[in-house]
């Protein structure tokens, strides 16, 4: 017996000494490639540019060239802002004996068709640059005497200005970029539409393009954001943890390739 | 004995000491069961290098990945369409959730409970390390698990997928009663391991949004000098565009995750 314990004892020694220097030379082997860890993570911030340093909890960005692809997307062929009377107050002409009107609002009708838009962006701001062809008509009522008659009346020819807008951006969220767009230019055109009512004589009637036109769009950028993580742990059925991070202190900068929102977020407990 | 010459260079009263402990049969079996551990705890500390190894080498893969990336790029992410970036102390801050997170452990009859959830940096690699505890019957023993964030197919959405399973454990003064959990889960199948692991949504949706829908608004202007006015009411149209992502890159600094997206 005790030379079996012995026996086993040696070889048991031997083979573990045998593991033991063999672990050795993978302790070594670790650290070796821990240290080419370290050297490479050095290495990797010494490379990175601009694009991966932020001193935030979230940073959003958008491609201003995205933001054209879209402008063009949704104005091609055509952007079309179309208006219909629905409200008439007063007489175009009331004289001695005769009347000039427009008798049902719904007859008025303007349309401006904007060429494609072309944005451009600079600081904290961004300009919009097209065309547009106002076209604008009215169904105009004459009386006087035994006279009671009415001509449809448009533009001719249908007005064609460049125009200018600029978009403002209003409460920047995290999440969303509020945007008007308002004309800028023509400060003050009309579309005249010429009516002659014969002998009741020739009456124009003047739609305001910078009016008609005053905002040209309203929309939002949405940055793709939510204000919460959630966690989803495959159980059956699915369990779903939703951590709520609230952004603060969040600034809007408008470049002209991009378009950043960036904030520090306080992170709630989960429900 | 007639061995003893092999312990010539024993004193002759540790000698005779060996001899009396040679003859004990409850120190023969102590013995016998203080090798067969040792033995076992050499092969299981190997078991646990070759882990910490083997880790190590995926995250010197994907180390020069990235820095071969950022080279070609003159250390940008190349163009894209939409940026998110959140720091790690916020994803710390929501990984704390998973505190108290208990899954069966594959394989053998046992239960992980995760303590403490942190995110670090391992070279490239965005890795989780979990503190948990295995359990079986009455037994308990201390986990270290090191994930990795991996995207998958869904926008924003990160797997935790399990690249170590390791005990951790002073493998010299074990428990002897624990010596044969630990080995079990040596064994154990990180991949089946990583069924059971949760997917982290980041606070990002899988499109944005640009333009607004159609709006109506009326005004009222003069159009005539008598005067008279005409109220129109405007249409402008919706302007809504809903790209979606087609790829997203990710990058992992220590300082956060940065994520870039190309949309169509």
């Amino acid at each position: 017996m005790i030379r079996g314990v012995l026996f086993f004892a040696l070889v048991a020694a031997m083979i573990d000494g045998t593991a033991v220097a063999s672990n050795n030379d993978l302790k070594k082997e670790l650290l070796q490639k821990q240290k080419e860890l370290m050297d490479l993570s050095s290495q990797i911030d010494q490379a990175v540019g601009p694009e991966f340093h932020s001193d935030r909890d979230v940073q959003l960005k958008l491609a201003t060239d995205l933001i054209q692809n879209w402008a063009r997307k949704v104005t091609t062929p055509d952007y079309a802002i179309t208006a219909q009377g629905i409200a008439v107050q007063g007489d175009i002409d009331d004289g001695n004996g005769y009347k000039v009107w427009i008798d049902n609002p719904g007859d008025t009708k303007a349309a401006l068709r904007f060429n494609p838009f072309l944005l451009t962006f600079s600081p904290q701001q961004f300009e919009l640059n097209t065309y547009l062809t106002a076209h604008a008509e009215a169904r105009v009522w004459g009386k006087a005497l035994f006279i009671n008659t009415n001509v449809f009346c448009a533009t001719t020819p249908d007005v064609t200005t460049p125009v200018q807008a600029v978009a403002t951006e209003t409460s920047p969220t995290i999440g969303d970029v509020a945007y008007v767009v308002t004309l800028t230019q023509p400060t003050n055109l009309n579309a005249a539409v010429a009516c002659g009512l014969g002998g009741l004589g020739n009456y124009t009637i003047y739609f305001p393009i910078n009016q008609l036109a005053g905002v040209i769009a309203k929309g939002d950028f949405s940055l793709g954001y939510q204000n919460k993580i959630e966690i989803t742990v495959p159980t059956t059925p699915p369990q779903k943890i939703s951590i709520n991070v609230m952004a603060k202190d969040q600034t809007l900068t408008i470049g002209s390739d991009m378009i950043e929102v960036e904030a520090n977020l306080d992170v709630g407990s989960r429900p | 004995v007639q061995e003893d010459d092999r312990f010539i260079a024993l004193s002759r009263e540790d000698r005779a000491m060996l001899r009396t402990l040679l003859e004990n049969r409850a120190a023969q079996l102590l013995m016998l069961f203080g090798v067969m551990c040792v033995t076992g705890c050499a092969t299981t500390e190997r078991q646990l290098l070759l882990s910490q190894i083997d880790l190590t080498d995926k995250g010197i893969v994907q180390s020069r990945q990235m820095m071969a990336q950022l080279q070609a790029q003159s250390g940008g992410p190349g163009p894209y369409d939409a940026k998110i970036y959140i720091s790690t102390p916020v994803l710390n801050d929501a990984l704390n959730a998973l505190s108290g997170l208990t899954f069966a452990i594959p394989g053998i009859e046992a239960t992980a409970n995760v303590n403490q959830v942190r995110l670090t940096r391992y070279g490239a690699m965005p890795a989780v390390f979990l503190d948990a505890q295995a359990k079986k019957s009455h037994l308990t023993v201390k986990i270290v698990a090191t994930a990795v964030l991996i995207p998958v197919d869904t926008p924003g959405d990160l797997k935790l997928s399990i690249l170590s399973f390791v005990p951790d454990v002073q493998w010299y003064w074990i428990d002897i009663t624990k010596w044969i959990f630990v080995r079990e889960l040596l064994a154990v199948q990180v991949n089946k391991i990583t069924d059971q692991m949760p997917i982290i949504h980041l606070p990002a949706q899988g499109s944005v949004t640009l333009g607004g829908p159609a709006m109506d608004q009326d005004v009222t202007f003069q159009v005539s000098p008598t005067p008279s006015y005409l109220t129109m009411r405007i249409h402008i149209p919706a302007t809504q565009w809903s790209p979606t992502y087609n790829s997203i890159r990710y990058y992992f600094l220590g300082d956060g995750i940065y994520a870039f997206g190309d949309l169509q």
